[in-house]
């Protein structure tokens, strides 16, 4: 088997807010290409007033719910780096 | 397969393609941080776990080096999750048609010799999640998210062009059986199908995930591939009954005894006359001290286990001791990578 890691890079390893603030980075990126899909699809398709609708918008049942479960993944996600890596757990 | 992932998995991925790439302006500063302690080719260890503790401690303070760990930390253990959660986001789509191409002419089949050697379970190499089998799709996982939109783009130059190209090593095009260790999901199988259209393909794989993409693959193209699952080491399968055994990139990702093992089983497989190519990573032989340094940090962090003991084996001596003549050990076209080694079994 090959050597194990140094000292210092096993510390940076260890260093879970590091890998959290990549995931949420991602989370974050995701996010912001998904809000530039949707204003380039709205665009080409002349819709006119998205902001303030978007501030006056209150979800239904359904919409509420979908948003619940998304936000529960999306905690699963981040705190899943707080964990040891999956091929590192005893 | 023409296939479309959802926003959220392409958005994913992506990232992390361009995270992992993004890490290559942190070395020629962490180089830096490096000379700037006094460590050269002069005073850095012949000893490589010496070495390795030097420059550990030559960037204790080192912020380049510090964020490149993180980041190859986040990319290693990620990427596989990332991959595999963008799949499943279209899995519904992609199922009938991916469970349609496993009909057609290429077949798998049991290996009759060995079928998982016991250092396949060793670690989740490249640290994709699960390892080869970690998912039931995997295969296609791999080689149609990971490799094309990861690995391709994090490596220097075309990673499907070079495996054409190291075909150019062979003398001979007449070849009428080829047998390929490490199938995988078949990207260096389909390379080796359009330089040698007339032969007979055969693969083999310790992991079925992974043969099943490659089944597809072939299948796709209307290719007949002969697949068996198992291991290289010993297949059980017919002596003299193949011209040319061949594989890419597979040896670093098996131990050294297993390297030996191939090699005698290749030239058991092969007919008087046939040949081997096996191409690898960079011998540790053609690095410098800094060179073998780096690689060893990307092995370590990488999910490499046999890296070390596989690249400083001498893959020439390796080849002869086997049986084979005429070998060549060497990186292809003056280069260092990718590296190869060939030889000829005496008629």
């Amino acid at each position: 088997m090959s050597v194990e890691l140094t000292p210092h890079d096993s510390a940076v390893r260890a260093d879970r807010a590091t890998q959290l603030a990549l995931t949420l980075a991602r989370e974050l990126w995701v996010v912001k290409d998904r809000l530039l899909v949707l204003e380039s699809m709205l665009a080409s398709e002349g819709f006119a007033g998205l902001s303030a609708r978007l501030d006056a918008f209150q979800p239904d049942a359904a919409t509420r719910a979908s948003i619940d479960a998304e936000r529960k993944r999306f905690i699963a996600e981040v705190t899943a780096a707080l964990d040891s890596p999956p091929d590192r757990q005893a | 397969m023409e296939f479309q992932l959802k926003q959220r998995g392409r958005a994913s991925l992506h990232f992390l393609s361009d995270l992992a790439v993004s890490t290559s302006r942190f070395k020629p500063r962490i180089d830096a941080d490096i000379k700037a302690a006094g460590l050269d080719e002069a005073t850095l260890s012949d000893d490589l776990d010496e070495r390795l503790r030097q420059v550990d401690a030559a960037l204790a303070d080192s912020p380049a080096a510090a964020a490149l760990a993180a980041l190859t930390e986040y990319s290693g253990v990620n990427h596989g999750r990332v991959a595999a959660a963008a799949f499943d986001e279209v899995r519904g789509e992609l199922e009938p048609r991916l469970k349609a191409l496993m009909q057609g002419p290429t077949t798998i089949e049991p290996i009759p010799g060995e079928r998982r050697p016991s250092y396949a379970d060793a670690a989740w190499i490249h640290r994709t999640t699960g390892g080869w089998d970690g998912h039931e799709y995997q295969g296609f996982i791999h080689g149609e998210l990971i490799h094309r939109e990861y690995v391709a783009r994090n490596y220097p130059g075309d990673i499907f062009a070079q495996r054409r190209q190291i075909l150019s090593v062979l003398p001979r095009r007449d070849y009428q059986r080829i047998f390929e260790i490490g199938t995988s999901s078949g990207h260096y199988t389909l390379q080796i199908a359009a330089e040698f259209p007339q032969a007979e393909i055969w693969g083999c794989d310790p992991s079925l995930r992974m043969l099943e993409q490659a089944q597809r693959v072939a299948n796709e193209r209307g290719l007949h591939w002969r697949l068996f699952h198992g291991s290289a080491d010993r297949t059980g399968l017919d002596a003299g009954s193949v011209d040319l055994v061949t594989s890419y990139i597979v040896l670093h990702e098996i131990p050294r005894e297993a390297i030996h093992a191939q090699l005698r089983e290749a030239y058991r497989l092969l007919r008087p006359g046939g040949d081997i190519l096996f191409s690898d990573v960079t011998r540790y032989a053609a690095l410098n001290k800094a060179g073998v340094r780096w690689a060893e940090y990307n092995a370590v962090h990488g999910g490499e286990p046999f890296w070390r003991e596989s690249a400083s084996l001498d893959l020439a001596e390796a080849a002869r001791a086997a049986g084979f003549v005429n070998v060549r050990s060497e990186g292809f076209g003056g280069g260092i990578y990718p590296w190869f080694v060939y030889g000829h079994k005496p008629s």
